[in-house]
């Protein structure tokens, strides 16, 4: 497979490069013709804070590794002096597997996260506008969307909470039936804060107050995250309404006592309050946790909870693998088949059959002694049909690659030679 | 008779069938399959419906409502069971507890079908429509006890999970806390109008059909009881704030009593409220 993969990601790059190195989609969207014009027939290029990688294959032997990587460099950094390893290039059936293991979330560097995959899409849908996708990227890319569908479908890679806000809000679910009718009160701005508010806002909370010694760090997580922000002082008469409290400030007193607490408990009938105290030494009063309808949980918890997650979804690593090998080994027959002496031997087979069944349906009809006068004109006229496309394929041997692989794809395509292999997979 | 063809039939189907529908919600629980998660609630729609026939067929057969025997009975309370949980899974948009609700119903129905015996000869008391109402209505309802004190197990369950930071299977399989809450509440909604009926219909039949009808019957105070606990728990959780862990565990010892004193009444009490 004449396919090669050049890229930089966070196991060979510092993340100074890699942001520097990040492609937008009117970044991608400008560069794709011009890789192409050096001496490519075909590009995808897609990009991350994490990862930047760019598929390509050419028509006249091995790819210009060299020259591809110079462009990379050069079109974000304005020089060409960019650490060579920081680059890492594969090749073949290598660059495939490669791809099959980042749209899976092998590659990540959390396994299983698949959030490259928007990535992945985006790119392959931009270089298709671009014209810069022919049959083998397409063949290669359909392959990816279909591991990505087999591992996410078939094993749990994916699940579980990979992060302390993901796991947060992932908890707060397990409690609240609907978070849009839910109202969440984040004291302070602390990182895991923000995340874990940004988190609740994709959920569709119902409301997010926000609250914080400095107005000024209220007023912009709120507009971060599509909150309203209320005085610090007036912190316990928000309490009541309250569903979700997220507490991240730096404090070395509790803001929320057990006082606090019970008043609340008491306010809201026997509603369940759910508490995330993210402040170091504590912001919430550790006894809030012993009350019957209060789940308080600290940073020390849920991250134990993501660690756990994470060593779930390596226990699925080998399924995953040999899903990608089984993919890859299809990907190399696949190549193989375009070749064309096995297409026309495949042709010939399946005009005899078909030349044979009819026969073997109908000749009783005739006499004894023209049946095989029958069977010489049906095989010449079977083999007049064959003899037309594959000559075209005999003589495209002498045409350029990407043609005679094309003329080849499309027989096989029309005569249904590969039936029973999937050419479009379901996607998401 | 066609009528004891189809009974017959049913009679053998319905365990199977219930087994089916469990193992459908098991496979869909435990494992995540596709078929199981797309087809089991329509498997459990057609279940009921046969079971439904199945009942009718006996009532037309023998010239009785089903629920003159203890076979009879477990055969009814097994429809009633999958009938209530049908309706709450629909009410509540939630699928996931079917496989510990109908485990109950396959279990009641398998015996019911190995040991029932067609009983022509039954008092003509027992021939009643309004007797069979009123049987019907208190076994809907006390279904729906049973079935009360199983979610409130599960919000147990999970409650106690969550708080002790465990995040198994029981954390990721069941229904949130909420909706756990709101099932439990579903099925001692159905609970509280099923007695009520059960209730009604019985004082519209008794008196014209015992001579010795009495208002102070145990089984009839018992039932009334139950009825007036079941009634003042609603009232707690819609005007009184009574949610949560609380309202749980109240329910799993409501169904406790119900339990011991249809037990200790039918063992220990007799009175006209006697069938056997």
């Amino acid at each position: 497979m004449n396919t090669v993969c050049v890229g930089i990601s966070h196991q060979t790059a510092p993340a100074e490069l890699r942001t520097r190195l990040r492609f937008s989609a009117d970044d991608i969207r400008s560069a794709l013709p011009r890789i192409r014009a050096l001496g490519l027939s075909e590009c995808v290029l897609f990009s991350t804070d994490h990862r930047t990688e760019l598929y390509v294959t050419s028509d006249e032997g091995s790819p210009p590794i060299d020259s591809v990587v110079n462009f990379l460099a050069m079109e974000k950094t304005g020089e060409a002096s960019v650490p060579a390893k920081s680059f890492f290039t594969v090749k073949g059936t290598e660059a495939a597997e490669h791809l099959l293991r980042v749209s899976t979330g092998l590659e990540s560097m959390i396994v299983g996260d698949t959030e490259i995959f928007g990535a992945l899409k985006e790119g392959f849908a931009i270089a298709r506008e671009s014209g810069t996708v022919g049959f083998l990227l397409d063949r290669l890319f359909t392959v990816a969307w279909r591991a990505h569908k087999l591992a996410k479908d078939q094993t749990l890679i994916s699940e579980g909470a990979i992060s302390v806000s993901e796991a947060a809000v992932e908890l707060a679910q397990r409690i609240f039936d609907d978070l849009t009718e839910k109202r969440a009160l984040i004291v302070g701005a602390g990182e895991t804060a923000q995340l874990t508010a940004k988190q609740l806002q994709a959920r569709g909370i119902r409301s997010l107050i926000i609250t914080h010694r400095n107005a000024e760090r209220a007023e912009n997580l709120a507009s971060l995250v599509g909150g309203v922000t209320v005085a610090f002082e007036t912190l316990r008469e928000q309490l009541p309404k309250i569903d979700i409290i997220v507490a991240s400030l730096q404090s070395e007193l509790h803001v929320l006592t057990s006082k606090d607490i019970r008043e609340i408990e008491k306010s809201r009938h026997g509603r369940t309050l759910f508490l995330i105290d993210c402040g170091v030494p504590h912001n919430i009063d550790p006894f809030a946790g012993e009350l019957e309808n209060v789940f308080l949980y600290d940073l020390d918890t849920l991250n134990a909870m993501v660690s756990e997650n994470i060593a779930q979804r390596r226990t699925h690593l080998p399924a995953v693998e040999t899903m990608i090998l089984d993919e890859v080994k299809g990907l190399v027959t696949w190549y193989a088949s375009l070749e064309s002496s096995p297409t026309i031997e495949a042709l010939k087979l399946l005009m005899e059959k078909i030349r044979t069944d009819e026969i073997a349906k109908e000749i009783h009809r005739f006499k004894p002694q023209d049946r095989k006068a029958i069977d010489e004109l049906t095989k010449r006229i079977t083999d007049r049909i064959v003899q037309i496309p594959a000559e075209h394929l005999k003589t495209g041997r002498e045409s350029r690659l990407p043609n005679r692989h094309q003329s080849v794809n499309l027989v096989r395509r029309l005569f249904g030679l590969d039936a029973g292999e999937k050419d479009t997979p379901d996607t998401d | 008779m066609r009528h004891t063809i189809g009974i017959v039939i049913l009679n053998i189907a319905l365990p199977v069938l219930y087994f089916a529908v469990v193992w459908a919600y098991g496979k869909a629980f435990f494992s995540d399959t596709p078929w199981a998660k797309q087809w089991k609630s329509l498997l459990l729609t057609a279940v009921v419906v046969f079971h439904l026939l199945y009942l009718l067929l006996r009532t037309l057969a023998f010239e009785h409502p089903p629920v003159t025997t203890i076979f009879e009975i477990l055969s009814v309370l097994a429809f009633a069971i999958a009938i209530t949980y049908a309706v709450i899974e629909r009410q509540s948009k939630s699928k996931e507890t079917g496989y510990f609700i109908l485990m109950i119903s396959f279990f009641f129905q398998l015996c019911s079908s190995l040991f029932v015996r067609d009983s022509l000869d039954v008092p003509q008391i027992l021939r009643s429509y309004w007797f069979g109402l009123h049987i019907t209505c208190a076994l809907i309802g006390y279904a729906a006890i049973t079935i009360s004190a199983v979610y409130g197990s599960l919000y147990l369950m999970l409650y106690h999970e969550i708080k002790a930071n465990r995040f198994g299977v029981i954390y990721k399989k069941l229904p949130n806390l909420e909706t756990l809450e709101r099932m439990n509440f579903i099925a001692i909604t159905i609970a509280f109008s099923c007695l009520t009926f059960a209730i009604l219909a019985g004082f519209i039949w008794l008196p014209r059909a015992f001579a010795n009808f009495s208002y102070a019957d145990p089984k009839l105070l018992g039932t009334a009881a139950l009825w007036f606990l079941y009634g003042i728990g609603i009232l707690a959780r819609l005007k009184g704030g009574l949610r949560g862990r609380t309202i749980m565990v109240l329910s799993i010892i409501a169904f406790g009593i119900a339990l011991f004193s249809m037990t200790i009444i039918n063992l220990f009490f007799s009175g006209f409220h006697r069938f056997s």
